[in-house]
């Protein structure tokens, strides 16, 4: 009930805006108070507070050397700013809504043919060119669709391109850095997929003519712009490199895969073959392991026919004897023979 | 009368002439913009921040973003004071998101006014401002705002308004929210 009578929240807001208005011109703290009677006993304390905010973010005021500097740095700026400054916005405003959208429609349009045409042209476009940044655009959409060897005779028809560019730049000494690393980068990119795949014949004399127009070009570069003789001997011996990577690169990495694996399998075949062998030989005499060893010793053994068995054959000496006992008679002395040493 | 607080900052002057003379590159116009804003800008900044090599930092920012913009400002409804505590405003924040993604590491204060040979003073101070800066950052975004603005670089209501895009109502109402919420908070300590 009590508080139908109360003051809506944004009349003390209002009470406190104001009192604290009239101190930031310069009243006191009680003078103002005395100017708000009912309000002053929630008003001292609020008020007090703000007196206290005020004081402690003033209190810590900037160094005069940072104040200075920044100073010196501002009017230094405005003489020569960071960057230029934006235009002012057009204030005709096109009073019918009709002519805007035609207006709209006609500059979408001519948007649409600068695109259209600046990928039509932009095939010889060079660093600088209007249609440049098209042929770029082109060339990454290329190589995104690109798979496979496909991707490598893409990167390096583009490195390709990049070296006619350079050519034809520094035919008027406009050549930069730039345009040397963005070289360097397409080189580097063939060096970083040759290791995965390695070049096939016609790639590599494809890459091998690419190295060779470099050296020409960056030579001439050179010679034209002593400015960048730096950064054409670097880029030079990085494309050299690179090339030699590419070039070098062969499936090593499988081959050794395979090799070891082969070697790790008979590795762990052949010793775990014997140990078993030899342990189910010692404690089971069953027939299994000693199936396998018999041959061994009855091939010695009738490898080595002892002289004193020589009699017997010449005991069987007749023809007929020995034409009636092929295929048993050759079991027949080693199965006698065994018994008797 | 005494003066007031903000003319003991900077002196009264003809800011749209002097603004004007700015646009043109005028070094005198330059200073006395300079000379207006900067304590202001400075002690908003430092209200907001609690390292005192950032508050540098982004103080530098602020005027160098005030001078490659002052070309293009135009008296259009926005008093030039609104529109540098706009950039300040905005400028404090992006350097709040950038330490957050970054994570804060706390800074001793480097500024002990030195003109005291009185060092408990100087320590009590320090500690009045840290408590201050604690405190002021549980409030409420919309709250913290208005006292930094308010307080801290000193704005009037209405300065406050244009440089928050807010109503001079909503203003006071958010100003005296934050008091009485830091009453409360104060009396908890």
């Amino acid at each position: 009930m009590i508080r139908l009578f109360d003051r809506k929240p944004g009349a003390n807001a209002a009470v406190l805006a104001e009192a604290r208005a009239l101190m930031d011109e310069g009243l006191g703290l009680e003078f103002v108070l005395d100017l708000f009677p009912e309000d002053a006993p929630w008003l001292r304390e609020q008020l007090a507070l703000t007196e206290s905010l005020a004081a402690a973010y003033a209190a810590e005021p900037a160094t005069f050397f940072f104040e200075a500097n920044l100073k010196a740095k501002f009017l230094a700026a405005a003489d020569n700013p960071r960057v230029p400054a934006p235009a002012a916005p057009a204030t005709t405003a096109f009073p019918f809504k009709t002519a805007v959208t035609s207006l709209s429609l006609a500059s979408a349009a001519a948007a649409a043919g600068v695109v259209t045409l600046g990928f039509v042209t932009a095939g010889g476009a060079v660093p600088g060119d209007w249609n440049y940044g098209f042929k770029l655009a082109g060339e990454r959409l290329q190589y995104a669709l690109s798979r496979g060897d496909d991707r490598v005779n893409v990167q390096i028809g583009q490195a390709e391109a990049r070296v006619y560019e350079i050519q034809q730049l520094s035919q008027h000494g406009d050549v930069s850095t730039s345009d040397l690393s963005r070289l360097q980068d397409q080189v580097q990119a063939i060096a970083t997929l040759a290791q995965s795949k390695p070049l096939d014949d016609v790639q590599k004399a494809r890459l091998q003519g690419v190295a060779q127009t470099t050296q020409v070009v960056l030579q001439d570069t050179k010679t034209r712009q002593p400015s960048l003789d730096e950064p054409v001997v670097a880029a030079g011996a990085a494309i050299h490199a690179a090339v030699v990577m590419a070039l070098s690169a062969t499936p090593a990495a499988t081959a050794t895969t395979t090799t070891t694996a082969t070697a790790t399998i008979t590795a762990t075949i052949s010793p775990s073959v014997t140990p078993t062998v030899t342990t189910t030989a010692t404690t089971t005499p069953t027939p299994p392991p000693t199936e396998t060893e018999t041959p061994a010793p009855t091939v010695t053994e009738t490898a080595t026919p002892n002289p004193t068995e020589t009699p017997a054959p010449t005991h069987t000496a007749t023809a007929t004897e020995t034409a009636e006992d092929q295929g048993t008679a050759t079991p027949s002395p080693s199965a006698s023979t065994t018994p008797e040493p | 009368m005494e003066d007031s607080a903000l003319e003991r900052l900077a002196p009264e002057f003809d800011e749209d002439a002097t603004v004007l003379a700015a646009q043109r590159g005028d070094h005198t116009a330059l200073s006395d913009l300079y000379a207006h804003y900067f304590p202001r800008v400075y002690r908003y900044v430092g209200a907001r921040l609690t390292s005192t090599h950032d508050s540098e930092d982004v103080t530098e920012e602020i005027f160098l973003k005030i001078i490659d913009n002052l070309p293009a400002y135009q008296f259009r409804g926005l008093p030039f004071g609104a529109w540098v505590f706009r950039i300040a405003r905005n400028e404090v924040v992006s350097h709040v998101r950038r330490q957050k993604v970054r994570g804060t590491t706390s800074q001793l204060s480097e500024t002990i006014a030195d003109d005291s040979a009185d060092h408990t003073r100087e320590v009590e101070t320090q500690l009045t401002i840290a408590m201050v800066r604690t405190l002021t950052e549980r409030l409420p975004d919309a709250q913290r705002q208005v006292i930094t603005l308010r307080f801290g670089a000193g704005l009037s209501v209405a300065e406050t308004a244009q440089a928050l895009k807010k109503t001079e109502n909503n203003v006071k109402v958010l100003q005296h929210k934050g008091i009485a919420r830091l009453q409360q908070m104060v009396a908890r300590q």
